[in-house]
């Protein structure tokens, strides 16, 4: 919102400030002023000037020759302002004694549509103009160009034209956010309250039309309100005798700097009231009310009106009207009807000043997709006393613009339900003590009186009357009245104080530190980069992966297409990432942690299935396979590796179906079916690793070989350690290498017989592992040789050779018992 | 001629059944559909027809080459899916070996995005005051996202977010605040928690304008709270974050959850600088989490961590954050420690 500086000054004594300490106060006070604007500044260069000769121009008819008294000039004014001046005018309303607009030449002037006009001394049909003199659409005030502006006679001469004009002004441009809940504050009376209370100065309330002065004999126009709920009240003045004509320079001006462009008297009245105190009015032509009567109701189901920017409305029972005897005349709160507006020979209006529901406003404007300056302060729920005020600020402008306008009918005012006087409790150790300030008992009754709160003492404190413009919902408790009390003393004031508590350890963090050590080992350890994507996708990818038939997570109002559900999968989204770089870096590992969220199973009320995961992803775009599926052993390794450093114990590693990482979630479609593991601890599973189908890699655009994962992290954190490693004792005695050959069907996991080897002598083997894979001569056709290589030891004493031998022994003997032969010893 | 076309068209059908890889139905393709391929060569001969002929031996031709096209496409798909079927058994890998030693290389070029970084660092800062980490949902109910921070449905407070809806009728959290009545729910005061997560906001993306960032929400609720503390502890927070003697001031401002409310300006460089909304918990919103608030009060602040990470490194786009390219985050090398 825009606050004029100016008019601020017509209602609070502001000659001992400027516009900067008043910004500075307000933001400090009230509500952040995000600007402080000159406004007509770049009329400063133009001047008041007496017409004292008018002579025909030797050369044309329509042109005159005009002399030009511009005073004893400004002293601060440019220097071409010495003596008087001769300019040529084509003007038809130029005369001798005129006090006018002057711009004399280097000046750069507003100018209208076509853009600012610079004037330079020029010669016009032989004559020299040593600039011009102005109408409005060269001054940038209005359309106006078919003649000159003609000041009043007493206008002093050599003036800069925002002085002389009273136009100049500063603008404060206001962040609306700020004050959401202060409706009192959407006109420019509320900002003199504060002012008022912040510099303790009288506030001076614009004049108001006395309704009792002169007796008013006619009828009430009959207003009903047939929907109370939706209507708090509804005041009506009939104002008979009225001309719409053109509004004066400077109401126009005003409403101009304050942003609103200028339509009609009538109409700028109504808008100046507004903006001077945040109440929407609305005008009727009498002569469109049919039936002579106004009634607030629902409106019909598909009943339609035109509003005033000519759109045809298809209306609800739940928007409000303002209807007349036949139809409705105005949407409440959010528009006019287009049929009822004041015109050029309006001469008696009904103004409507009412309090309409906010809530109903608020849905009907955004049904309407219609937010207007209106429909933003009913929203904000207004204070119907508010509404008469208004009411009679306008009659007291009408009647000072229309000499012959008059009241004739006294006022209708329907209001069946006035709201009750709020009173609140306040102890004044209350304020203390919330603040953390000592302000003295005096001064917290003093804030608030002067922002119109009534105060009486109590023993401990004050009983505080909340005024009505402060009381349609946003003073509503204590807590509330410290807010004013607090920032009229000053937040700054305040002093930092510290706490007094019970200091506990904190409890463990699990799942930040569960995300912490695996990234930390991801990225510093193993060289992963981390990344992070957003959380959705769009089809685009979901069919890249196959998962498109899935049904996803919608979002109800995406911004854009490719963000328009919620993620299945960390997958579409790491492979989009690998897309990116596979340009320009040839392999590379990347990691995310992320959430993947799908739908309900039972589609009903609550949260979806929402699940913390880590999502990884290698690529190698010159892997030609040579060593068959190096590219997503090292991938299985890794995670291996990450679980085997979180303390993970009695991790199994297996071929995986298509099952998905969690149920509900996706089958993993992307991953290649021979090269695809599945990491569990007991049925628990960790993680689902494996290499992309080369369909998928394609369909991104990759060449090489590229594996994702994706591990669950609550199920990894329920099944990580944080308390450390076991300790061994340090082995005293020498160890004796063993290997051992076996021959196994080829599809028989290595893990397998790792875990037959290992069990045979679990307390006197260690570093066991495949060193040799061999298929070929020698083995059975579908079978293939596994070399593993250990450790034998004995904890308590040197192993003899003896004992070596039965460690061995058993260990044969358990690979024999499982079906599978033994090729060396 | 008719006859001709079908007998071509028979033959290439087979053909493409018959096709056991990509390159046989690329020769079939070349060979039916090719400019001096079988089809085209009949199209060829139309001109020499009767003119009731050509109408009829030019539709059939064409309808040939779609029946052909359609049959190539389908042979192509089912060859792939075989193909990736067959790879259960071609290319199976055991993954219980381990991978060959090729593969422990270049492991020295991992990095921490930045704004983990930064999130971690708080949390240290914010641990080492007491402030417990909590978290939940990204996908939240509108109760705990609005209503029971104070802003009921149809509130003009509610336009301050713009909102992401989700099909199923929740939303994406566009705050860390709903973690506030979370906390209260499932703890009982003193509660000092901090909740540094993701937060989404219906925006159009530019170099200044994110759908998706990070927030920190600190959450301190005890008997007797004033403003005074919370300026203690927020200037004693700044400092360690921004790793400045910082100096600290309020402003008055509105948010529903908080009464009163401020905006904080922190001396940082040098120069104010606009930096964390934060205020009182207002008492409904305490109410709404099982909290007397007659007992019990407390403050609450929340700020935006992508913007500081901007200032931290310099960085000059928002959009480098969620890219996923790696000449931006391998800058950050280093900068983070396990």
């Amino acid at each position: 919102m825009r606050l004029s500086y100016n008019w601020l000054a017509e209602m609070v004594d502001l000659s001992e400030t400027t516009p900067d300490d008043v910004a500075r106060k307000l933001t400090f006070h009230t509500a952040e002023i995000d600007e402080v604007e000159p406004f007509g500044a770049e009329l400063a260069p133009v001047v008041t000037a007496r017409v004292t000769a008018v002579r025909p121009h030797p050369d044309a008819d329509k042109l005159r020759l005009c002399t030009l008294d511009t005073g004893s000039g400004d002293p601060t004014g440019p220097e071409a302002l010495e003596g008087p001046v001769e300019v040529v005018c084509g003007a038809p309303n130029v005369a001798e004694g005129q006090v006018i607009c002057y711009a004399p030449e280097g000046v750069t002037l507003p100018g209208g549509d076509d853009g600012p006009i610079v004037l330079e001394a020029r010669e016009i049909r032989g004559v020299m103009s040593r600039g011009m003199i102005c109408s409005e659409r060269e001054l940038g005030l209005s359309d106006e160009h078919e003649g000159i502006i003609v000041l009043p006679d007493d206008t002093p001469i050599g003036k800069p034209l925002p002085d002389a004009l009273g136009i100049g002004d500063t603008i404060l441009e206001l962040a609306n956010v700020c004050i959401t809940h202060r409706p009192d504050l959407w006109g420019h009376v509320g900002f003199a309250r504060e002012l008022g209370a912040l510099l303790r100065k009288e506030v001076r309330y614009p004049e108001v039309l006395d309704a009792d002065a002169a007796p008013i004999e006619g009828e009430p126009f009959p207003i009903t309100i047939e929907d109370e709920a939706g209507c708090r009240r509804y005041v009506g003045i009939v104002i008979e005798g009225l001309e719409n004509g053109r509004s004066p320079l400077r109401l126009r001006q005003r409403l101009e700097s304050l942003g609103v462009r200028s339509i009609s008297l009538l109409v700028d009245l109504t808008n100046l009231v507004l903006l001077e105190q945040g109440q929407p009015l609305h005008a009727f032509d009498i002569r469109d009310l049919k039936g002579g009567e106004i009634r607030v109701r629902r409106a019909a189901e598909r009943e339609r009106m035109k509003t005033l920017d000519d759109v045809e409305r298809v209306l609800t029972p739940e928007d409000l009207v303002i209807a007349d005897g036949e139809r409705p005349v105005a949407i409440a709160g959010v528009m006019g009807g287009l049929d009822s507006e004041v015109r050029e020979d309006t001469t008696t209006i009904l103004l409507e000043s009412a309090t309409f529901d906010p809530i109903r406003v608020r849905r009907t404007a955004t049904r309407l997709n219609l937010r207007t300056e209106a429909s933003s302060r009913f929203e904000k729920s207004l204070d119907p006393e508010l509404a008469m005020q208004a009411a009679l600020r306008f009659a007291a402008l009408a009647l000072q613009h229309c000499p012959g306008a008059r009241v004739t009918r006294v006022i209708s005012d329907a209001y069946p339900r006035p709201p009750e006087t709020i009173q609140l409790d306040l102890k004044y150790s209350h304020v203390r003590r919330r603040l953390g300030l000592r302000i003295p008992d005096m001064r917290t009754r003093r804030h608030l009186s002067a922002l119109g709160f009534g105060t009486r003492e109590t023993p401990t404190g004050v009983r505080v009357t909340v005024p009505s413009w402060r009381a349609s919902g946003d003073v509503a408790c204590a807590d509330d009245l410290i807010e004013e009390i607090g920032r009229i003393e000053g937040y700054t004031l305040i002093e930092p104080i510290a706490p007094v508590g019970p200091f506990e350890p904190l409890r463990p963090r699990p799942a930040r530190s569960i995300e912490r050590r695996i990234g930390s080992f991801l990225s510093m350890d193993l060289g992963y980069a981390e990344v992070k994507h957003r959380s959705f996708y769009g089809a685009r990818i979901a069919e890249r992966i196959g998962v498109a038939d899935r049904t996803h997570l919608m979002v109800h109002n995406p911004t854009s297409e490719e963000h328009d559900r919620m993620i299945l999968t960390t997958a579409g989204n790491l492979l989009a990432t690998v897309a990116t770089n596979r340009s320009r870096v040839a392999a590379g590992r990347v990691w995310e942690s992320a959430r993947i969220v799908c739908p309900r199973a039972d589609a009903g009320e609550g949260l979806p299935n929402e699940r913390a995961v880590t999502g990884l992803a290698t690529w190698n775009v010159d892997d030609e396979d040579a060593e068959p599926g190096a590219l997503f052993l090292s991938l299985v390794d890794d995670v291996r590796r990450l679980c085997e450093r979180l303390g993970v114990s009695g991790l199994k590693v297996a071929d995986a179906d298509e099952q998905p990482l969690r149920p509900g979630f996706p089958p993993t479609v992307w991953l290649h079916p021979g090269r695809r593991a599945v990491f569990r601890i007991g049925d628990d599973v960790l993680a689902i690793a494996g290499e992309v189908l080369p369909s998928v890699r394609r369909a991104y655009g990759l060449s090489g070989r590229v594996a994702v994962a994706e591990l669950d992290t609550a199920t990894l954190q329920a099944h990580a350690t944080t308390t450390g490693v076991r300790y061994e004792p340090v082995l005293r005695y020498p160890v004796v290498p063993f290997d051992v050959a076996v021959v196994v069907p080829r599809r028989t996991p290595a893990g397998d017989v790792h875990e037959v080897i290992h069990d045979a002598v679990p307390e006197s083997i260690r570093d066991l592992h495949v060193f040799d894979v061999y298929e070929g001569d020698g083995i059975p056709e579908g079978h293939r040789s596994l070399a593993f290589r250990c450790e034998l030891f004995d904890r308590s004493a040197t192993l003899t050779p003896a004992a070596a031998d039965d460690l061995r022994a058993s260990i044969i003997a358990r690979l024999k018992s499982a079906g599978w032969a033994v090729r060396a010893g | 001629m008719l006859e001709r076309l079908q007998a071509l068209t028979d033959e290439a059908l087979g053909l493409v059944q018959g096709a056991g890889d990509s390159a046989a139905l690329d020769a079939v393709q070349t060979a039916f559909l090719g400019k001096k391929g079988k089809v085209q060569a009949v199209l060829r001969t139309i001109g020499s027809l009767a003119p009731e002929e050509r109408g009829p031996v030019g539709k059939a031709a064409n309808a040939a080459k779609v029946e052909i096209e359609s049959a190539l496409g389908e042979r192509r798909q089912a060859l792939i899916d075989a193909a990736e079927g067959e790879l259960a058994e071609t290319e199976w890998v055991d993954a219980t070996l381990p991978p060959p030693a090729s593969t422990g290389e270049g492991r020295s070029g991992g990095t921490i995005h930045p704004i983990t970084t930064l999130v971690r660092d708080m949390d240290d800062i914010f641990a080492s005051m007491g402030f417990e980490a909590l978290d939940g949902p990204w996908v939240e109910d509108d109760y705990h996202n609005f209503t029971a921070l104070n802003i009921p449905p149809d509130h003009p407070a509610r336009d301050m977010q713009d909102t992401y809806w989700l099909s199923d009728g929740n939303c994406l959290r566009t705050h860390t605040s709903p973690v506030q009545i979370r906390a209260m729910e499932n703890n009982k005061p003193p509660i000092r928690a901090v909740c540094l997560g993701r937060v989404f906001r219906h925006e159009d993306l530019d170099a200044t304008h994110e759908n998706t960032f990070h927030q920190v929400e600190g959450f301190y609720v005890d008997r007797q709270v004033s403003v005074g503390h919370m300026l203690y502890v927020l200037r004693a927070l700044l400092r360690e974050i921004l790793e400045e003697d910082v100096e600290v001031r309020l402003r008055p401002s509105y948010f529903p959850f908080v009464e009163p409310g401020f905006e904080m300006d922190v001396t940082f460089r040098g120069k104010w600088m606009e930096l964390l909304g934060c205020g009182m918990v207002h008492p409904k919103v305490l109410e709404f989490g099982g909290i007397d608030s007659s007992q019990w009060s407390g403050f609450a602040f929340g700020l935006g961590i992508d913007r500081l990470v901007m200032l931290r490194h310099g960085v000059e786009d928002l959009r480098h954050f969620m890219s996923g390219d790696l000449r931006f985050l391998e800058q950050f090398h280093g900068g983070a420690e396990g």
